[in-house]
């Protein structure tokens, strides 16, 4: 009969565990996958598609999922580290099938040559590009995260993806160390005219 | 120095800093080759530019057009009273010729919104109307005692007044900020950086403005104390301030004793030691406490002016003159006649260089600032603003101290760095993590605490521009966040847009579905009652039994 009291006091024991254990599950319940959204953390969010997958999301949970962390070019070099820092993975080369790392870009629409078609303002993943039908369109370029999904619906080719012209507000110091690089006005570039 | 302590002798008013501030370093001054020559005034250049902006943004309504003829004090950009920006004013009679970007001193040398005047011979020089109001009666002068802080405040704002220390931030936006909290004005007459004059100069020749213009300022920000801190290496100014402090003092008794009380005015003298003028640091000497940090002196209590601002409130305030020119010196070894020059804003350098036959042909660029803080300046179309106290033309190369160089030797880690920083910093783990690009580990280290004095790059025994990878890392640091901002406002964008894609899609589906169902329910109805006439029948009876129920 010694026996039956341990047992009785482990099961009692064991069943609050239970019970305890039971009722965190539901309460601290986390919504989705933690994973998934550092993951979606590191990556730019330019929604470019260019990994393959509709936007950064998706690609995140592929990532998840085992696919290799070397195919947002956006991202670069320094995406790809943070990944496999995060990840715990080896770093790897940009995969190229998916795209060169370039400086950033906007779009921007030739406002003349606009027909209206609304194509655009469909294609764009961040709502970026205000306009109604037959009336011209343009792009918030603060908004604007330089994807070019825009460019192939366009029927008249009006869009352009200028680089992003350095200003006095994003102007960096140089690396002491480094030659310093050059603020050579970049042909691309669009001419900002004053507004006085 | 004898003479401080003569000075300090048996003086109420006068006497030493009691506090002290960490590291610093002793540069050789070079101040005399520019302190002992009296003002001078630099004749008016062709060709003005004026600068209208230090970013790509104009804050403000520009108030002319190209082809204006404009006059000396004309307002040509409004700003707004709340925005952290100032009023900018014609610094000479003539024609608007351009208004176009312009490379106009910004440490890129990147073009920025600027105007271009071109003065008009035929009227007399324009500074000259500095003198003619000044001749007004002393009725004006006593009205400021009557006027509330506001109307002072407004009229300052109007005057376009920046801080002339070298930050540039407009004056009328400080007061406001320290309306009500203030009971100290601290003037900063420290001057501490080498080959800076113009503090000192015109204290020597001007106090008794500059002192009007603190008692302006204390009255507009309600503080009952006035302290001039100041360093010993200026001691003909220092005469010549506690002389008008004595007779204003014993003048007492001309002031309109019922609505205005003189406020408890001292002069505090430091050691000289760089950069004890830092605004931080010179309420650290003075008073012993430090500045929390992210907060703003007003929450001690003290507002901080430099005496060239101080000098043009006077001016704004009692003789109604708009801020058009300012003290600026002019030194280096290239200089024949170095000395402070009234310069209007936006002469360009290449003016200066003609009309005091500077011997340019050697320097690949000037400084603007000093030899530790300043920039280097080498087109000479560049004009001078505001903020310009100080043009250095020497041919030393070397002499600005945080110019980059293109290598330097390794950190030998021997630690001067750390003895001289005047914010207890550790300049060395600062540039280890600055150049393994360590963003979070400088953020802990505060590196935003760093007043870019340029003290550990003096002392580096390697010759490290330590402020440069500062500036760099700190550039960096600010391009990553606003990045990740943009990244996050994208994620958030494209989350909103896929809900409302969804939620479209879903009512899509709703109605088809329910279309779906009308027309199944439809078809079945037609097989069972194929022309229709069973419904009919059943559609008259039942009309017939409700005006049956209705007439009952």
């Amino acid at each position: 009969m010694e026996i039956l009291e341990p047992i009785i006091v482990l099961t009692l024991f064991a069943s609050v565990c239970g019970a305890l254990l039971g009722f965190a599950a539901i309460k601290f319940k986390t919504e989705g996958n933690p994973i998934v959204d550092q993951i979606n953390g590191l990556l730019p969010q330019t929604q470019c598609g260019q990994c393959g997958h509709p936007g950064c999301k998706p690609y995140a949970e592929a990532i998840s999922k085992g696919e290799a962390i070397n195919r947002c070019p956006p991202g670069g070099e320094a995406g790809i580290k943070a990944l496999a820092e995060l990840l715990e993975l080896e770093i790897l080369e940009l995969d190229e099938s998916c795209g060169e790392e370039t400086r950033p870009r906007v779009a921007y629409i030739r406002e003349e040559e606009c027909i209206g078609c609304t194509k655009c303002i469909q294609a764009c993943p961040v709502d970026a590009i205000v306009g109604a039908a037959k009336l011209m369109h343009t792009v918030i370029l603060s908004e604007c995260t330089g994807c070019d999904l825009c460019i192939p619906p366009c029927p008249v080719d009006c869009i352009d993806m200028p680089f992003v012209e350095t200003t006095s507000d994003n102007w960096r110091w140089a690396h002491p160390n480094k030659a310093a690089p050059s603020n050579k006005k970049n042909d691309s570039l669009i001419d900002v005219k004053l507004v006085s | 120095m004898s003479n401080i302590t003569e000075i300090v002798k048996d003086s109420n008013i006068v006497k030493f800093a009691e506090h002290k501030i960490p590291g610093g370093i002793h540069p050789a001054e070079f101040k005399s080759l520019s302190n002992q020559q009296p003002i001078k005034t630099l004749p008016l250049a062709q060709e003005l530019i004026i600068p209208l902006t230090n970013s790509d943004h104009i804050s403000g309504e520009l108030q002319v057009n190209i082809g204006d003829q404009v006059s000396n004090g004309q307002l040509i950009l409004a700003s707004a009273t709340e925005t952290m920006a100032s009023n900018i004013h014609s610094p000479c009679d003539g024609t608007v010729l351009e208004i176009d970007k312009k490379n106009t001193g910004h440490p890129s040398s990147l073009p920025l919104a600027a105007i271009l005047i071109k003065q008009d011979s035929k009227t007399p020089q324009s500074t000259g109307i500095k003198k003619a109001t000044r001749l007004q009666t002393n009725k004006t002068n006593r009205n400021w005692i009557s006027a509330t802080p506001q109307e002072i405040i407004e009229r300052i704002h109007q005057a376009g007044i920046v801080g002339l220390g070298g930050a540039a931030f407009p004056t009328h936006t400080k007061f406001q900020t320290s309306l009500g909290k203030v009971n100290t004005l601290i003037v900063n007459a420290m001057e501490c950086e080498p080959y800076i004059t113009c503090d000192d100069r015109l204290l020597q020749e001007n106090s008794s403005d500059i002192l009007l213009g603190a008692l302006i300022t204390a009255k507009a920000v309600g503080a009952s104390k006035i302290l001039f801190g100041i360093e010993d290496n200026k001691p003909e100014a220092i005469a010549n301030l506690k002389n008008e402090i004595t007779s204003l003092i014993k003048s007492n008794y001309n002031y309109d004793k019922k609505n205005y009380q003189l406020p408890n005015i001292e002069i505090v003298i430091a050691k000289a030691k760089y950069p004890s003028g830092g605004e931080k640091q010179l309420i650290q000497l003075l008073t012993g406490r430090e500045v929390p940090q992210g907060k703003y002196p007003a929450e001690l209590g003290i507002l901080v002016q430099n005496v060239a601002t101080l000098y043009a409130v006077n001016n704004a305030v009692v003789h109604d003159i708009n801020l058009t020119q300012r003290l600026v010196t002019i030194t280096g070894d290239c200089v024949p006649q170095p000395g402070n020059y009234w310069i209007q804003f936006g002469t360009p350098i290449s003016h200066i260089i003609d009309s005091l036959q500077i011997d340019s042909g050697d320097i690949p660029h000037v400084i603007f600032g000093g030899p530790l803080m300043g920039v280097a300046i080498s087109d000479f179309n560049v004009p001078t603003q505001k903020s310009t106290n100080c043009i250095i033309f020497d041919s030393n190369e070397k002499l600005l101290n945080n110019n980059q160089e293109d290598s330097h030797s390794a950190c030998i880690r021997c630690g001067e760095c750390e003895s001289v920083c005047p914010v207890s910093l550790l300049p060395q783990q600062l540039f280890w993590f600055s150049q393994s690009e360590q963003w979070e580990q400088l953020e802990n280290q505060d590196l935003f605490d760093c007043i870019e004095c340029g003290a550990c790059t003096y002392v580096c025994p390697s010759i490290i521009p330590l402020v440069g990878y500062y500036r760099y890392a700190k550039s960096e640091i600010k391009y990553l966040d606003a990045k990740n901002k943009k990244s996050e406002l994208a994620k958030k964008r494209f989350e909103n847009r896929e809900n409302r894609l969804a939620k479209i899609k879903a009512e899509r589906e709703e109605k088809r579905r329910k279309t779906a169902e009308a027309r199944k329910l439809a078809a079945l109805n037609k097989e069972q009652d194929p022309d229709g006439k069973k419904s009919a029948i059943q559609a008259a009876l039942d009309r017939v039994k409700n005006k049956k129920e209705q007439q009952s």
